[in-house]
């Protein structure tokens, strides 16, 4: 299927399916075959044939089946989407598969030498001239309905009355259509001289006005032509019309080339819509099965998600509190002996309140992520917050062996923010740079943090390491929640320091060749383009 | 160091790469005196060299570089028989099941109680002390073996495999009094008292075959 560039909700009814340039092509090209092969007729329409009785019951029979189905199909969519415009058309394609049982039945020579149903000598063409009249009228009352009608508000009870009610009158009006042809042979005008040839004079009335109302229903699809149902209706009306010039203009008696050549468009009027209803069907069924696989698989997601949430909440959490049960445990211990060791415990017991501490922090940053914030900015100083966070780090920094450089801009304006958000970010870059840092051996551990005014409006704070990097396929997935390249740890980090960067408006980039160091550059938009992103997170 | 230490002392090793766990494990450990050595990594690890007593390996399942499972199986294709007492941050069945089917003596969950710890240190000191002490008697026995002429070990293999003299002598060409020299001979000199005795030995040298 071509790309439907659809309006803001897909369309998923045939009603309301419209048609593709690919679907108006093969309309198109249909409709010069078509054309060409009844050129190609038309001029021997007239060449008598051998006579074949089973080709009427045959081909009726057919077009029975089709018009039924397709009757059934345009029911089951009205029942959806009831619109009396599809109704119509149900009701067109209903009459059409119950009126061909008469004509094939009176039919002379097709189940008995004059027909069944005490049939007369014209009984047969009315009941034609009936079928060919009904047609153009459903597709017409389908053409004038289609657009003014909205979707009946009606209840799906109300929806099976109307579609008993339309099929009732069908029957009704078949059987009395029926009736007339047959028990009132007699009064009608006579279109046949003889079971097979035709008497031209009072044909003459009846053929304008079917051709009429052809082309009358052709003329209003094409003006009114939106969906695709609009196009293939056009060709079925087409191939119609192509058929009764065939059948009463141009074959003076039955069982001519034109005769048989016409049964053969109207097998194919009967068809199109029915190809039609079949292939889109397929094809909805289709995009119903992919969408509901979607949805199987964001589901899976989701509880994917939900599950490495718990596990890594789990896993930083419980580093802390190992600890806190490992030495306060050992506290105790050194408390019971014959000489307590004052000294040790008091340093067991400071790393147990820090260690808590850190077990909060978990939390608070899972709680930063995930609630509402919704606090008043301020204009911050990032220098004054990046030297506030390389102080916090001055005792690690040094345990680690890592030198620290800081190259601050003088000329940095504020930025208008969250300044212990902002803070937190600087600081996580840090950390994680620390960290990195310490699988370092044999070169220089550096950490540079920079801030640059870059143009008139951005700021950025760049944090640059000596560590190992990271693999440049890793670079894309480090800052969702819960990817890490570290072995322990949560990675929701990163996913909050973007989460932080894009609220104030700004980016969180990485850069590393995998091999030596990684750079981080974190960049806020000054002045007005701030306001663009109202810090809620939602 | 392969400083010998003496029979009480005992080891424990702690490799976790967060650095308040290792501090906190190695003060529980050294409250009940223990010996402790930490490591950040398992390359870590590896590089040093490991002292000659009992000892136990604390090991977190998520390392830097190389998760604690796969450490388990390079150490035990190194034949560093170490007994090994994983810790995890969150408790993941089939993870468990691995470690412990490859030799694991404990797998705790953090935050674990610290005397579910000390048990299973206690228990891994016990699993190494014996096996230690077994290695020592094969080694022992190993190098008495290495003692005998080659006649005595053809000989004690073939008593291993469950001939008497008399089969023996004819097997390999000699008299039944000669069989019998060179049996008390080997067996004096490995200290076996009993065929009993010397059928273990042979067990524990794998020297026994079928016969056949």
């Amino acid at each position: 299927m071509a790309a439907r560039k659809s309006s803001a909700e897909p369309a998923i009814f045939l009603a309301d399916l419209p048609a593709t340039s690919e679907q108006r092509g093969l309309v198109l090209a249909v409709a010069i075959l078509l054309s060409v092969a009844f050129a190609f007729i038309a001029p021997y329409a007239n060449v008598p044939m051998r006579r074949f009785d089973a080709f009427i019951p045959t081909v009726q029979a057919i077009i029975f089946a089709n018009d039924l189905i397709t009757s059934v199909l345009l029911f089951a969519h009205y029942t959806i989407v009831p619109r009396r415009a599809l109704l119509a058309l149900a009701s067109g394609y209903l009459f059409t598969a119950l009126i061909v049982i008469p004509h094939a039945l009176t039919f002379p020579g097709a189940f008995s030498p004059t027909g069944l149903l005490g049939a007369g000598l014209q009984s047969t063409g009315w009941l034609y001239y009936f079928w060919h009249i009904g047609s153009p009228i459903a597709v017409l009352a389908y053409t004038s309905l289609k657009d003014a009608s909205q979707p009946d508000a009606a209840t799906p009870r109300k929806v099976a009355k109307t579609v008993g009610w339309s099929i009732a009158i069908i029957v009704a009006l078949v059987s009395s259509l029926t009736w007339a042809a047959t028990a009132g042979d007699r009064f009608l005008p006579a279109f046949f001289s003889d079971s097979t040839r035709h008497v031209r004079s009072s044909l003459f009335m009846l053929i304008p006005l079917v051709l009429l109302l052809g082309f009358l229903a052709l003329a209003l699809l094409w003006i009114r032509r939106r969906t695709v149902l609009d196009y293939w209706l056009m060709l079925a009306v087409y191939s119609l019309i192509l058929e009764e010039i065939l059948i009463a203009l141009l074959s003076g008696t039955r069982f001519s080339l034109g005769f048989y050549a016409g049964r053969v468009f109207s097998l194919i009027t009967s068809i199109i819509v029915l190809v039609l209803l079949l292939s889109e069907t397929t094809k909805l069924y289709a995009r119903l099965a992919r969408s509901f696989q979607l949805l199987e698989h964001e589901r899976d997601n989701k509880l994917m998600n939900v599950e490495a949430i718990t596990a890594s909440i789990a896993h930083e959490v419980s580093q802390p509190l190992t600890a806190i049960a490992s030495g306060s445990s050992a506290a105790i211990r050194f408390l019971d002996g014959a000489q307590p060791d004052i000294p040790k415990v008091q340093a067991l017991l400071k790393k147990v309140n820090s260690e808590s501490h850190r077990a909060g922090e978990v939390f608070e940053s899972i709680r930063a992520l995930f609630r509402k914030v919704d606090l008043e900015r301020e204009p911050v100083d990032l220098n004054d917050v990046t030297l506030e966070v390389l102080k916090s780090f001055r005792e690690a920094l040094h345990d680690s062996n890592v030198i620290a450089r800081i190259e601050l801009t003088t000329e940095l304006p504020t930025v208008e923010g969250h300044r212990s958000q902002l803070r937190q970010v600087i600081f996580n870059l840090v950390h994680n740079s620390l960290e990195a840092m310490e699988k370092v051996t044999g070169r220089s551990r550096t950490l540079l943090l920079r801030t640059e005014l870059q143009g008139r409006d951005t700021i950025t704070v760049i944090v640059e390491d000596s560590g190992p990097g990271i693999d440049p396929k890793q670079l894309d997935g480090i800052f969702e929640a819960f990817v890490t390249t570290k072995s322990h740890g949560m990675g929701l980090g990163l996913a909050i320091c973007r989460a932080i960067a894009e609220r104030h408006g700004g980016q969180l980039s990485a850069v590393s060749d995998g091999k030596y160091g990684a750079k981080f550059t974190f960049s806020l938009p000054l002045g007005s383009s701030t306001k663009e992103a109202p810090v809620r997170a939602e | 160091m392969t400083t010998e230490l003496s029979q009480q002392q005992v080891a424990v090793f702690v490799v976790d790469d967060d650095a308040a766990v290792r501090d906190g494990l190695a003060a529980l450990f050294e409250s009940v005196g223990l010996q402790v050595k930490t490591f950040a990594s398992a390359q870590e690890f590896l590089r040093t060299k490991l002292p000659n007593c009992p000892s136990c390996l604390v090991l977190d399942v998520r390392l830097p570089g190389i998760s604690g499972l796969d450490f388990q199986s390079e150490l035990l294709k190194a034949d560093v028989r170490v007994p090994i007492i994983f810790m995890t941050g969150h408790g993941d069945i089939p993870m468990t099941v691995r470690a412990m089917k490859a030799g694991a003596v404990e797998f705790l969950t953090k935050p674990f109680r610290d005397q579910d710890m000390l048990d299973a240190v206690q228990l891994a000191h016990a699993k190494d002390r014996q096996r230690r002490e077994l290695d020592q008697s094969t080694s022992r026995l190993r190098s008495d073996f290495d003692t005998l002429t080659p006649r005595e070990k053809d000989i004690m293999k073939l008593v291993a495999s469950g001939l008497i003299n008399k089969q023996i002598a004819g097997k390999i060409g000699l008299s039944e009094i000669t069989v019998k020299i060179h049996r008390g001979s080997l067996m004096r000199k490995l200290g076996a008292k009993s065929l009993a005795d010397l059928i273990r030995m042979a067990v524990a040298l794998n020297i026994t075959r079928k016969q056949g």
